[in-house]
């Protein structure tokens, strides 16, 4: 166990220098730097010259890499040059805003998603399964931006019921939540109708049959079972991809979340910000899958002992 | 997961017979048929997308901005007078062509380095491993996004941006199937022939992971199409005159109110498509091999 | 055991309903008129993307400038038939050789920290501006004062040009005559900042702390979203009204959604959007001091032959983009001098000539025509411009090829000077020729402005100008006009926008000052 967590600490800084520096390439090879950027209607080439000093551009690459990584050590990733504060004060509060939308669109796949799978699974092959489930094929080929658009235009615009915009009250996160959430639902919903179908075809139903023990019953009790797994995964990774950034639909709401902080800083070539983020990605990446495998190791120890060998 | 990488030998034995029964199994599935010629139709539409369209996609009819629907144009027109039936016909083309194109440039960077990894195992698995656990720790739309930014907008950087990003699942999936496969007693038996491990690798274990290949890719090729529509909604897909549902979209948004078919028809387009290519895709996993679950 | 469980679905069906109510049940925001006792609410939205900072000599752009102006102001503004009229001093500027300028402060104005607005703190703004620490991207608003290159490039630590000769007396020293400078003293990009707050904030200037004398004193500051300021009981320049001031950052699609759902009660939007309202009777048209041209890079081939050039102007129908993709929103343009500034000259429009153009190109040695490209900002209204030009060209055989990307990769292949048709679109930082002029065509400007054209015949004309006495400026910038728009075809001037604004029915008393809007006497009524 202790040389699984040494290897695993080690593989997580090699990916996380990996990111950094992946990502320092990508910046420095993008045309434009935040300097031109800046001095977009300065003439004077010696000033030009002066601002690209004092942010420190002029030095070479691997320089400002080092530099950077330096920094990296004390979680000092430096004042965005175009926003005037802090990443970090950035980063933590686009966290707020992502981090809060990442939890509501979980629980409301989560609590949906299993409804309608439950539903769907015990009227198999019924009118509810059938609408459940088109419904859930459908919302898988939805892109996020345009029921984004259509969620906002029907309850924002036309009903007014909820805020089509920005998160000045809470309510502001309805939408964006619902949006995700239910894109996010219809996935969970297959997948718990297929492994409660899947409970179907087991000798232990047989059994438990043969014991009196309802059919629901079982279907329900073990089927749930069946479907934490894949779930979980499935939850798992939309959680990642969240905190990373919901950048469509924090578009579509104009949320100032983790998403837009860095594409924006990327439209400015605002290189603090950027490295920053993507540290924080990578962190919550490693994280959370982290999280995803012990959460594995307790449902079913052999699984982890198959990964520890992959 | 485990179940994604048990594939049954007797499925390698006889590729003939065995595809031929995955079309009688694939023939039986109305679903798929109907999905499988709605996409026939789509391809028909992008190859003769000039003939079909009643106008050019660049052709501005500066007496007709924005107008309704009408029978000089079905679906009105956008702000430049263009014709919007003839822009999605012709946006068809940069949809297919991002799902099959991408994908398979996404195919080819993940087999390679799946089976690399996989069948050289010790420092180059670490290595090739860690690659992917680095592309695989940025968002895929938001990776995107950033490659759109470097190497710019246009409709082959679309291709390489969405090819870049999707590898990472099939690389792994590869990795582990070329694990289990390698340990099999005819590859033994190649190496005893003397062959080499190029031959044994594109000779013998890539041809045995066909089935996931190709249930991969059908189910990434709506993800893509989606990753195309998503990055031209931000602005950030193809060059104009060139035009794409995500961009129609886009920009449609500003007359949602006044003319809604603006939004509306792009929207239904690319949602048929990705649900055809969705629907044709489960229905192959199925026929393929039912143990193959979508978890990624 | 179905029915059950139709049952409990049922239950959850209303449990989400019942929450789904109580979500609806709150919320709403919005303008106020203030009656009731209510405080007195204007709620302005607009695309300010970069409105990360409130301080004005950071950013050249709108999107910082009118959060700004609700704070600080300069010393001079404009009314809206754009005289420059006393703001914090006390009459115009007196000079005898257009090179020396006393400016008479007004006396009592006070920050919104209770100091008094002193000859130091203006001597304070222009050192400040023109201190290499500071970053400021605005340096070339002011920079024909004595000593401003000096102090910027480090050979200094003073402006010497800028002297405060008592408390409320300060004198402008210029390098060389300039009959505008005036202008240049009521541009925003010279707001006034009170020198022991600013010193003080440091960093946070701006950000967190942001003092003036304006109407409106700074109470919230998020980056990017919105800024909210509160009324100055005591503002210098008469009674303020609204209570609070809000500007919202906002895309075009949102503007106008939170217009119509009421959120908001003031918006500027573009002019794509501009067109669904044609008909309300909240839309204020407000035409620009502006405008949208095409240059060329004469240094690139095929451009650096002038019929190439004059046959892209023939082949462009600026008629048809004003009235059909803008939907007469504008003004076609044919002087590089926009309307209402000194030297314009109204020629008469010229139809498109595609053909003609054809023959021009064959005729030079281009028989199959000529491939050019251009790179725009993805988004932008010029983006839009090409768009339409690039299809108007192809019927004369000229091929344009239209790169729409971001910002700094625009900008990067500018100042390479990679780009062969530069689309510019220019609003006035003060109404003055030489604003649009020498900006863009002295050598000493273009480099990192636009392909190089600096003519060392143009660049004569244009530094004459600068020194020439008002009297005599007229006719020599229509003589620069119409060498650069008629001999050389180093611009096609396309439009002269319109700037579109939505207006609550009860709003009064905004000043349209272009795309600016002076907020100090605003007022919501109730009617």
């Amino acid at each position: 166990m202790k040389k699984y967590i040494r290897s695993r600490l080690i593989q997580t800084l090699v990916v996380l220098i990996g990111v950094t520096l992946l990502t320092f390439i990508m910046v420095n090879v993008a045309p434009g730097d935040a300097a031109t950027v800046m001095t977009e209607k300065i003439t004077d080439q010696a000033a030009i010259d002066r601002i690209n000093a004092q942010l420190g551009l002029d030095k070479p690459y691997f320089v400002q890499y080092f530099l950077f990584l330096r920094n990296l050590v004390f979680f000092d990733f430096g004042t965005s040059y175009f926003k005037y504060k802090p990443v970090m004060q950035l980063i933590i509060e686009g966290f707020r805003v992502t981090g809060t939308l990442a939890v509501t669109i979980i629980l409301f796949a989560l609590v949906v998603g299993l409804a309608m799978g439950i539903m769907a699974a015990l009227n198999r092959g019924k009118f509810w399964d059938q609408l459940i489930m088109g419904l859930s094929t459908l919302g898988m080929a939805l892109p996020s931006f345009l029921l984004a658009i259509l969620l906002q235009y029907i309850f924002g615009l036309k009903m007014q019921l909820l805020p089509l915009s920005g998160l000045t009250s809470w309510q502001g996160y309805v939408l964006p939540s619902v949006t995700m959430g239910m894109i996010c639902a219809a996935e969970v919903a297959r997948l718990t109708r297929t492994s409660m179908l899947d409970v179907l075809g087991q000798d232990y139903m047989r059994t438990a049959t043969a014991k009196g023990i309802s059919r629901q019953r079982i279907i329900l009790v073990h089927g749930l079972k069946n479907a934490l797994i894949p779930i979980l995964t499935f939850l798992g990774n939309s959680f990642k991809a969240i905190l990373g950034g919901a950048v469509l639909v924090e578009t579509v709401f104009g949320l100032n979340g983790i998403g837009r902080l860095l594409v924006d800083a990327i439209m400015q070539r605002d290189t603090p910000i950027i490295q920053g983020v993507t540290v924080y990605i990578a962190m919550i990446f490693v994280l959370v899958n982290l999280g995803i495998d012990l959460f594995y190791g307790l449902i079913d120890p052999r699984i982890r002992l198959a990964k520890d060998n992959d | 997961m485990e179940a994604q990488n048990a594939l049954s030998q007797e499925q390698v034995i006889t590729s003939t017979n065995f595809y031929h029964h995955v079309w009688e199994k694939l023939r039986e599935n109305k679903v798929a048929i109907v999905s499988l010629l709605l996409i026939l139709l789509l391809i028909v539409v992008a190859l003769f997308a000039p003939q079909i369209a009643p106008y050019d996609e660049g052709f501005q009819d500066t007496a007709h901005v924005l107008s309704k629907p009408t029978n000089i144009h079905w679906l009105g027109t956008d702000e430049f007078g263009r014709d919007i039936f003839s822009r999605i016909i012709y946006g068809t083309r940069v949809s297919l062509s991002v799902g099959i194109i991408a994908e398979l440039i996404a195919m080819t960077i993940g087999v390679l380095m799946g089976a690399l990894a996989g069948y050289f195992g010790g420092w180059v698995d670490s290595l090739i491993s860690r690659i992917i656990e680095i592309f695989g720790s940025f968002p895929k739309i938001l990776f995107a996004i950033v490659i759109m930014n470097i190497i710019g907008t246009g409709v082959i950087n679309v291709f390489i941006a969405i090819g870049m990003v999707g590898w990472t699942g099939m690389a792994r999936m590869i990795r582990s199937q070329i694990l289990q496969l390698k340990e099999n007693e005819y590859v033994e038996a190649a190496h005893s022939f003397g062959a080499g491990n190029t031959h044994i690798i594109f000779k013998h274990l890539i041809p045995n992971t066909l089935s996931t290949i190709i249930v991969n890719m059908t189910m990434a090729i709506p993800q893509d199409i989606m990753y195309e529509a998503s990055l031209s909604f931000l602005g950030l897909g193809v060059q104009p005159p060139t035009s794409s549902w995500g961009q129609i979209i886009s920009v449609g948004r500003v007359y949602i109110s006044t003319l809604p078919g603006y939004v509306l028809f792009p929207s239904i387009a690319l949602v048929l498509t990705v649900l055809a290519f969705n629907l044709l895709g489960d229905a192959l996993r199925d026929a393929l091999d039912p143990r193959l679950r979508r978890m990624d | 055991m179905k029915n059950k469980m139709q049952k409990q679905w049922l239950k959850l069906l209303t449990f989400f309903a019942a929450v789904t109510v109580f979500l609806v049940g709150c919320g709403g925001k919005g303008g106020s008129n203030g009656g009731d006792g209510e405080p007195k609410v204007l709620k302005y939205g607009r695309s300010a993307t970069q409105m990360t900072t409130l301080d004005g000599q950071l950013s050249t752009t709108a999107d910082v400038i009118q959060p700004a102006r609700l704070v600080a102001e300069p010393l001079y503004t404009y009314d809206k038939d754009m005289n420059l009229t006393p703001l914090l001093a006390e009459d115009l500027p007196k000079t005898e050789d257009n090179t020396t300028y006393t400016v008479k402060l007004k006396e009592g104005v006070k920050f919104h920290d209770g100091s008094e607005l002193k000859a130091d703190d203006v001597v304070f703004t222009f050192t400040r501006l023109y201190t290499p620490e500071t970053m400021s991207t605005n340096t070339f608003i002011a920079d024909m004062i004595k000593g401003a290159h000096a102090l910027l490039e480090g050979e200094a630590d003073a402006l010497v040009g800028v002297r405060a000769l008592d408390d409320y007396t300060v004198e402008f020293e210029l390098e060389d005559a300039y009959a505008p400078f005036p202008y240049v003293l009521g541009s925003e990009m010279t707001m006034i900042y009170p020198k022991e707050a600013t010193e003080k904030a440091g960093a946070d200037w701006g950000v967190t702390t942001f003092v003036g004398t304006g109407p409106y004193k700074f109470d919230e500051f998020v980056a990017a979203d919105h800024f909210k300021a509160v009324k100055n009981e005591d503002y210098h320049g008469g009674e303020v009204h609204l209570d609070e001031m809000w500007i919202y950052n906002m895309d075009e699609n949102t503007l106008a959604m939170e217009y119509e759902a009421g959120n908001i009660n003031s918006a500027l939007i573009s002019n794509k959007m501009a067109g669904n309202y044609a008909d309300s009777a909240d839309l204020h048209k407000i035409e620009a001091m502006g405008i949208f041209e095409v240059v060329f890079n004469t240094a690139m081939e095929p451009l650096n032959d002038k019929n190439v050039r004059k046959a892209f102007a023939m082949a462009v129908d600026k008629e048809a983009l004003v009235n059909s993709f803008l939907q007469g929103n504008a003004t076609p343009a044919t002087s590089a001098i926009p309307p209402k500034v000194l030297g314009h000259t109204d020629r008469p429009l010229t139809p498109a000539d595609p053909e003609g153009a054809k023959k021009l190109l064959a005729d030079n040695g281009y028989p199959d025509g000529v491939k050019i490209s251009t790179w725009v900002i993805e988004g932008n209204e010029l983006a839009d411009a090409a768009v339409v030009l690039q299809e108007q060209l192809s019927k004369a055989g000229i091929d344009m090829e239209v790169n729409l990307v971001d910002r700094a990769t625009y900008l990067d292949k500018r100042n390479a000077g990679e780009i062969q048709t530069v689309f510019r679109n220019w609003y006035k930082d003060y109404p003055d020729p030489d604003n649009f002029l020498y900006t863009f065509f002295h050598s000493n400007a273009t480099p990192n402005r636009t392909p190089d054209w600096g003519k060392p015949e143009t660049d004569e004309l244009l530094s004459e100008g600068r020194r020439l006495p008002m009297e005599k400026r007229e006719a020599h910038y229509e003589k620069i006009d119409k060498i650069l728009v008629e001999d050389e075809v180093a611009t096609v001037p396309l439009y002269y926008p319109v700037f579109h604004y939505l207006m609550n029915e009860n709003i009064e008393g905004i000043v349209y000052v272009d795309g600016l809007l002076d907020f100090t006497h605003a007022n919501v009524v109730s009617k």
